[in-house]
């Protein structure tokens, strides 16, 4: 499983339903990354849900939901931010208008609740790349955005090394005949879509 | 039958209903109960009241107390029920219209798993039509629940009781 299944506190038999990435990837310096397990309304549709709060975030980068083995929905939402925008509000904390603005578009989902949070620099996300196997001398020149897609596409069942070595070629499946997007990560997003991607067989 | 005041709070949850879509649009309603003038007061002392929000991802726009007609609720699910059911329900389902509160809920297109819907509110007090009109696409899913949520907003499902509920309920 990828990273970002591992760091959060999923229930065993928890599946994936659906990934998606913001419409705009920002771009700046010392950027950070925010990630929150969101527990949706037992009745609640996940597609919906996760859209409409990706919708009310600023820093909104993209995310995946699913179901709990008891049918309860989640979602974890990503966002990047710029490390200095906290200032803007007097706040210290880097994550603080990501935070926020999580806090802000809950008020019109009373139901959902943030279980688990997780941040990240881009220093740190390079060490996470390093633990998954990747040679961080090959990610020193990614964007946080980037580092932080590359951490989504491995959600979909795609090694995270396979998706850096595509990188460089802009197809995440060389070997594989497809309608290449010539985006590693569109790449991958589009195949999982296609219900092509799938866990390896125990 | 004595209720303490922090029993109410607990077992008497606002009635209310909450619509969302995807770009981050959503319909919410909320009753209450207003009362009715001395003078207008025939057989009810007591209207039907309702808050209606209408939001988007730049916007709410909320309205607050407006009068709504008795039984509103009951053909509110059931427009949100056919749109969720029937396969063009841009054709065959009928706007919902509710000529007190001014409320009115149309389809505007579906696909086998999404609906477009377009949510207007009557008041010439709001100057850019654009405040009173909410235009999005939503899930069959969520219409379907909120055909049933629907059916509180008028404690059609009797769930309001002001004892603690019985063991194992």
């Amino acid at each position: 499983m990828g990273y970002l299944f591992n760091t959060f506190d999923f229930e065993p038999g928890s599946r994936m339903t659906g990934i998606w990435t913001a419409r705009e990837r920002f771009y700046g310096v010392d950027q950070v990354a925010f990630a929150q397990q969101i527990r949706l309304g037992r009745d609640q549709d996940g597609s919906v849900e996760a859209d409409f709060l990706g919708a009310h975030l600023p820093f909104h980068a993209g995310g995946f939901h699913g179901v709990s083995p008891d049918g309860h929905p989640w979602a974890v939402v990503l966002q990047v931010a710029p490390g200095n925008s906290a200032g803007s509000v007097g706040a210290v904390n880097p994550y603080w208008p990501m935070f926020d603005g999580m806090k802000r578009a809950l008020r019109f989902n009373a139901e959902a609740a943030v279980m688990l949070e997780r941040g990240w620099t881009s220093d740190e996300l390079l060490q996470v790349y390093a633990g998954q196997g990747v040679d961080p001398a090959h990610v020193d020149d990614w964007t946080v955005p980037d580092l932080l897609m590359g951490l989504l596409a491995e959600c979909c069942y795609v090694p995270l090394p396979d998706i850096v070595a595509g990188r460089v070629i802009q197809c995440a499946f060389p070997d594989v005949n497809h309608d290449c997007e010539h985006d590693v990560f569109t790449d991958v997003f589009a195949r999982w879509d296609a219900g092509h991607l799938k866990p390896d067989e125990p | 039958m004595t209720i303490r005041m922090d029993e109410l709070g607990e077992y008497c949850s606002p009635a209310s209903l909450r619509l969302p879509g995807f770009g981050g649009a959503g319909l919410f309603l909320r009753t209450s109960v207003m009362p009715v003038a001395a003078e207008d007061a025939d057989v009810d002392v007591a209207a039907l009241g309702l808050d209606v929000g209408l939001l988007s991802p730049f916007r709410f726009v909320q309205f607050l107390s407006r009068s709504a007609t008795r039984g509103f609720s009951q053909e509110l699910s059931s427009f949100f029920f056919a749109a969720a059911d029937d396969w063009t329900p841009q054709d065959s389902v009928p706007a919902f219209i509710d000529p007190l509160s001014g409320l009115t809920c149309r389809v505007l297109s579906s696909t086998p798993v999404q609906v477009g819907l377009l949510v207007e509110l009557d008041d010439d007090s709001i100057g850019d039509p654009d405040g009173r009109a909410l235009d999005f696409v939503t899930s069959r899913a969520v219409l379907a629940q909120a055909a049933m949520d629907a059916r509180i907003l008028e404690g059609v499902d009797d769930d309001v009781h002001f004892s603690p509920p019985a063991e194992g309920r």
